[in-house]
């Protein structure tokens, strides 16, 4: 496999380069750039399968690259030091990101994951992450879910309720639709926003819009799709205050 | 698509038309206009917006927008469309002195308001009620009315009307109980109260109005000089939003204080400034007052000659605004009749227009479209520059309006923000990693890049990458998880264990529900940094330190204890206590607070040697607050 690097700090692509080197000698590294100008070139005449991009470069965007590359035939790992608002749009569109500065373990077994998908069949769609990007409130609008062909990218608005189930999460969506994600319901609430949807419980997250009835001797919620969702007992007068005002 | 641009370019015709015949509308290509419009709620509504943006001599087409509104937010049912259309009926036929039908339709509005349970729009017309009967002098129901208002507006926090209901209530007790000192100082606190919101909301032209309220409230309390400040606020907003003709009142206030501070020849300054305006403005009611206000002065400054000459002058103006609302009813007649004969012209040119244009469109039909469109978008581009222009220019003159305010109003804030500060620096302060902790962190890093240990070194700085970013994160949160702290507390140990031959034993015991218990981040951190550093591990053969957390009704007991050779630090006086143990003491006290505990002194307690066997203990309660 082999690769590029696009990041504005030469120390940072001399460490990430360096630890590629050692520890993951099956990348070849093709170039590295400072810009986006010069990576549009470097990709464009290297071809390369893998692109590791900085999010922050001086007075541009690592995600204006995508302005040149709409429909990218190449693999993108994001690398960031701190930015926390761009990591939710990453993490909810399911692409692959590195914390500067790296650990070693992480990208070993990322760069092996990488090797083993191919290319069709990774799906993951760049025009998700961007509108995440975009959306308002530094909220985002998509979530993708990895599934058995692919990913399956869901308008958060249509989500009626998450359900905690083991490690995993149980999504209900308004089109009766049921997907089971590896990520544990704690990340969705992280991702999530917090003015839409509401941790009701240890293992329930709903989507306020979709709440039909309270039902006080049960302390459970009745969703528009005739699910219950449990309240805990400390969460009743929150929950319910937030309909006081509606 | 056609549709919408049609509307568009008709709705756009519709407030040009408006725009410049100023004095009457064609009611009939009004009807034709509507005829042609959606009845959908977005369209009603941007409807009920031209209705209100008319002026009063535009009653007439004013009615007839409301009714037809009305008439369709009926069909379709939308309470809150009709409660806000008789609301502006309402208001449009007190304006007209329908005093009636105004006070019916506003009744009707509250009505609609009320059973729909629509609290801005019942706010909002009890206001206006509170207008209506304040209008009436029937002060008893105004303030009942008022105090409706500010219940409701308080209630769901609506503070763009707020300030005016506050305002509204501190006027009319102003008005009522002027010479009651208590009363004057209660009307000056709500007005106070409302002045605050409106500044809030950035409402300038509401800054104003209250600010002129409160400057007569000054003046009764015996504080001309407040009164002054106030206005010269007021004269500097309305020099900033460029709304000049505000000036033809302001300085009557102005120069009624001069006069109550007897310096008579800054109130004639200001007289004759205000005059320019009302001259300019063409507003009578405001100059004859001016020509008394000067009369007043110079017959107090023994000048009698110009006293008599502008007593004189007032009574000219006064007359003459009389005599023209008795003529106003006969140029309404002549109005109209010249209006008929002007329709007749357009209709006839009209028909003359269509004649030719039939010949035209045969031979130009398909030119003539596509001409249309590109002067129809042209027209609405041109449109829509300007009114961005016009956006872009008034957002300015607010900024700057509202940094000069903001500057004077900033001193006083000043204070308190120093005090919220303080409070926020004592949590702020515990919540930060030691400094020291970083220097030395980056200091061993460097021992193991000249010791050529690769490997050590970029384990060191992955925990302390780590680290860093935890602690970046958890300073933002009031509460984290307590199984994120623990983890927290094993990274850091692992990250100071590096500097130790032998290995520090970290035994924690945890609730069972650690994930779901929600702890203040980064308290426990400090004692472990400090059981490391004063425990004196070097020595020890078998380091230790016990981490106890446990749940006891409503309360989480931390307890930190180590086996090294012990640290006093309740030991000496109060000055020699720590620092870091007053700051760990105040930030305890402020968390209780925040949770509504009683914080007792026994929530807090350090001993060491020779008061306990072996090491330092630290002991501290915290209020157990759960995550779900």
């Amino acid at each position: 496999m082999n690769c590029v690097i696009v990041d504005d700090d030469k120390g940072c692509i001399d460490a990430l380069a360096g630890i590629i080197k050692v520890y993951c000698p099956q990348l070849t590294i093709l170039g590295t750039a400072a810009n986006i100008a010069d990576a549009v070139k470097l990709i464009s005449n290297t071809a390369p399968q893998l692109v590791f991009l900085d999010v922050e470069i001086k007075n541009e965007s690592g995600f204006d690259l995508f302005n040149y590359f709409p429909s990218p035939g190449f693999e993108v790992v994001f690398t960031t030091a701190h930015e926390k608002y761009a990591l939710k749009a990453i993490k909810s569109s399911c692409y692959d990101f590195l914390l500067k500065p790296v650990n070693i373990p992480e990208i070993v077994s990322l760069v092996s994951k990488l090797e083993n998908e191919t290319k069709q069949n990774s799906g993951k769609n760049i025009n998700v992450l961007l509108d995440n990007l975009k959306a308002k409130d530094k909220s985002i609008e998509k979530i993708a879910i990895p599934s058995a062909d692919g990913y399956s990218f869901i308008n958060i608005s249509e989500i009626i309720s998450l359900e905690a189930d083991g490690k995993y999460t149980k999504l209900s969506t308004e089109a009766n639709n049921k997907f089971l994600s590896t990520k544990n319901i704690g990340e969705f609430e992280e991702l999530l926003p917090a003015d839409i949807f509401f941790r009701a419980h240890k293992s329930w997250i709903i989507n306020l819009k979709h709440v039909r009835k309270f039902l006080k001797a049960e302390n459970q919620v009745l969703l528009s799709n005739n699910t219950l969702a449990e309240v805990s007992t400390r969460k009743k007068d929150e929950f319910l205050k937030l309909f006081e005002r509606a | 698509m056609k549709s919408i641009s049609k509307y568009f370019l008709l709705f756009v015709l519709l407030i040009c038309s408006l725009k410049r015949s100023g004095a009457q509308m064609n009611i009939d290509s009004l009807q034709q206009v509507l005829s042609q419009t959606k009845t959908d709620h977005e369209h009603l509504y941007s409807y009920l917006k031209v209705l209100s943006k008319l002026n009063s001599d535009e009653n007439e087409a004013r009615i007839f927008i409301g009714d037809w509104i009305v008439k369709h937010a009926k069909e379709s049912n939308d309470k809150e469309m009709l409660a806000r259309t008789y609301h502006s009926l309402g208001i449009l036929q007190l304006e007209a002195k329908n005093d009636v039908q105004g006070s019916e339709l506003l009744v009707r509005a509250l009505q609609i308001a009320e059973s729909e349970k629509l609290d801005e729009a019942s706010c909002r017309v009890l206001n206006s009620l509170g207008v209506m009967y304040y209008d009436f002098k029937q002060y008893d129901k105004a303030i009942k009315c008022y105090e409706k208002a500010l219940n409701l507006g308080e209630k769901i926090n609506y503070t763009k009307e707020l300030g005016l209901v506050y305002y509204n209530l501190g006027g009319i007790y102003f008005e009522t109980g002027y010479m009651y000192i208590d009363t004057i100082r209660k009307a000056l606190n709500l007005c106070l109260k409302g002045l605050k919101v409106v500044q809030n909301t950035k409402d300038t032209s509401g800054i104003i109005t209250i600010n002129n309220g409160i400057s007569y409230m000054y003046i009764d309390l015996g504080r001309p000089d407040s009164s002054l400040l106030v206005l010269k606020q007021n004269e500097q907003l309305i020099r900033l939003t460029n709304d000049e003709e505000k000036f033809s009142s302001h300085y009557l206030r102005v120069a009624q204080v001069y006069n109550s501070k007897k310096q008579y020849n800054l109130a004639l300054e200001n007289c004759r400034t205000g005059l320019f305006y009302a001259k300019k403005y063409k507003t009578p009611e405001w100059e004859y007052n001016y020509y008394t206000t000067m009369a007043e002065a110079y017959e107090s400054m023994g000048d009698y000659k110009n006293a008599n000459k502008y007593n004189k002058l007032y009574s000219d103006v006064h007359d003459s605004i009389i005599t023209k609302e008795n003529f106003r009813a006969s140029e309404d007649i002549q109005n109209k009749y010249q209006h008929e004969k002007k329709e007749k012209e357009i209709l006839k040119l009209n028909k003359n227009n269509e004649i030719q244009q039939l010949q035209l469109e045969k031979s130009l039909e398909s030119k003539n479209r596509l001409t249309i469109i590109i002067v129809a978008v042209v027209i609405v581009l041109l449109l829509l520059a300007v009114f961005l222009l016009f956006l872009i220019r008034t957002m300015k003159e607010r900024k700057k309006a509202f940094t000069a305010l903001e500057e004077k109003n900033s001193e006083i804030q000043k204070q308190s923000v120093i005090l919220s500060e303080q409070a926020k620096l004592i949590s702020r302060y515990q919540s930060q990693m030691n400094p020291h902790l970083i220097f030395n962190a980056l200091n061993s890093i460097q021992g193991y890049v000249v010791n050529d240990d690769k490997e050590k070194t970029i384990a060191q700085l992955q925990l302390f990458s780590l680290l860093m970013r935890e602690t970046l994160n958890n300073s933002e949160k009031e509460n984290i998880a307590l199984e994120q702290e623990i983890d927290y507390l094993k990274t850091y140990l692992t990250f100071e264990q590096e500097k130790f031959s032998e290995k520090i034993d970290f035994i924690i015991s945890v609730p069972e529900n650690a994930e779901e218990i929600l702890i203040p981040p980064m308290l426990i951190q400090p004692f472990i940094e400090n059981a490391i550093k004063h425990a004196g591990f070097h020595e020890n053969s078998n380091p230790q330190i016990w981490l106890n957390i446990s749940a006891e009704s409503e309360l989480l007991k931390v307890k930190i204890t180590d086996n090294g050779k012990g640290f006093d630090m309740n030991g000496g006086s109060d000055e020699s206590k720590p620092h870091a143990v007053f700051i760990f003491h105040s930030r305890l006290n402020l968390i209780f607070e925040a949770a509504d505990i009683e914080f007792r002194e026994e929530y807090f307690r350090i001993l060491s040697r020779p008061r306990i066997s072996s090491g330092t203990e630290v002991e501290f309660y915290l209020p157990l607050v759960y995550k779900y």
